[in-house]
């Protein structure tokens, strides 16, 4: 390099900086820098889709907020996605929409976090992580689009900390949530198959979650075991809601990876299976529950010993294999929105 | 405080109650919806975590600001 394009390059991150000390000035960040939303950018993105700019993917009627295609595209820009992604993004919006973004959820004190969920064959054009560190840093689809997710809901829907964002806690799943599946790792069919999907179809889906629990068991090679390990996972004390219609209304993302999948998938386990049993032990007995404070009135009449279920069906608990076929490791997701809405998996539409 | 604000749009009178902590998105959604100044009462947090009978006792606090909002007269 010449000193003379040095010294460009030094004014031009001199500027980069000035502009992304702009962004935050404005309150546009996540707390994170963010690529400063210059009209070529946003363009780039918007040529990606036939999609009129000004259409409305997604409505706040209450915050008097609604997102456009164009809105999308500029918090894409300031996430960091690559142009390509963007149809990633519009089919997670519209999916988003259809399904739980009317729960009022992203404003709840529990703090929940929108977990994207990508399959087919659009994991590997773009280069997804569906393997190792899946919930981790690393991966610029997966931090990308779930970090422009959140900037949304931050950005255009005005759901931001300390105002309309009335988390207790939130989670670090706020900052970006998007999972591929590893469809190659995994005994049974892809999420997308299970709902409908053809496999060669690229889809997204998104779901609202409360925590990623981690979940280890290395020592065994029965089935049982391992599952009644995620199954407790799924049931801690501190997940269980008592105060609302939810607490028989649970429901989970289980995440698991492909060393306990293998395992559990060769002992004969298809992957309805694996769901019905999660679904049969997802919850506690009435003791428990009572020594927890958590017994609800509507189960006095029960006995002691009872097993209360937390979660109303097997259709309520996702099963995604996703992760490094490295080591006896699982997720558990809490959830109270599987079941909600409607089409909360869509194709991604490509121009 | 959306449903207080819109029933009050739909010429319902209405009283929001909220508790202290919630003050901040309570004045932000009563923006929002138009009413910058909108009046309501405020009672101690948390409300959840009580038994009946404390409930009561926080219902008690709220009432003549409740009575004064609704333009009802007080005991």
């Amino acid at each position: 390099m010449t000193l003379t394009r040095e010294l460009t390059a030094l004014e031009a991150a001199k500027g980069a900086r000035e502009l992304i000390d702009y962004c935050y000035d404005k309150g546009w960040t996540d707390g994170l820098p963010v690529v400063p939303p210059i009209q070529e950018f946003v363009d780039e993105f918007l040529a990606q889709t036939e999609r009129d700019p000004d259409e409305v993917l997604m409505v706040q009627e209450h915050l008097d907020r609604s997102c456009t295609v164009r809105h999308a595209a500029i918090n894409a820009v300031m996430a960091g996605c690559r142009p390509e992604y963007f149809p990633v993004l519009l089919s997670a919006l519209d999916a988003f929409e259809s399904g739980t973004a009317r729960t009022n959820l992203m404003q709840s004190t529990t703090g929940q976090a929108v977990m994207t969920i990508v399959n087919g064959p659009i994991r590997a054009e773009l280069g997804f992580n569906s393997t190792g560190n899946i919930f981790g840093p690393g991966d610029r689809p997966n931090a990308t689009i779930g970090r422009a997710l959140r900037l949304v809901i931050m950005n255009v829907l005005g759901i931001r900390p300390h105002e309309f964002d009335q988390s207790t806690h939130g989670t670090s799943a706020k900052y970006a949530c998007c999972i591929a599946e590893n469809e190659e790792d995994s005994p049974w069919e892809p999420f997308h198959v299970e709902h409908g999907f053809a496999p060669d179809v690229s889809t997204v889906t998104t779901q609202m979650m409360r925590s990623d629990v981690f979940v280890e068991h290395r020592k065994t090679q029965v089935a049982e075991e391992i599952l009644a390990t995620v199954a407790d996972s799924m049931s801690y004390a501190g997940m269980i809601t008592q105060v609302t219609e939810q607490r028989i209304n649970h429901s989970c993302i289980v995440v698991m990876g492909p060393e306990h999948a293998q395992l559990i998938a060769r002992q004969g386990w298809s992957k309805q299976d694996v769901k019905r049993y999660l679904w049969e032990h997802m919850g506690k007995t009435k003791a428990e529950l009572r020594r927890y404070g958590k017994l609800h009135a509507d189960f006095e009449h029960e006995p002691e010993d009872a097993f209360i279920r937390s979660s109303p069906g097997p259709e309520a608990i996702y099963l995604i294999v996703a992760g490094a076929n490295n080591g006896g490791v699982s997720t558990v997701c809490p959830s109270i929105t599987i079941g909600r809405g409607r089409d909360v998996t869509r194709a991604i539409k490509f121009k | 405080m959306a449903d207080g604000t819109i029933f009050e749009r739909k010429g319902v009178q209405t009283a929001a109650v909220l508790t202290d902590t919630f003050k901040r998105p309570g004045d932000a959604m009563a923006r929002v919806q138009g009413f910058s100044d909108y009046h309501y009462a405020v009672i101690t947090h948390p409300i959840s975590s009580l038994n009946h009978e404390q409930i009561r006792d926080r219902a008690r606090a709220a009432l003549p600001e409740v009575l004064n909002i609704l333009g009802l007269p007080h005991q």
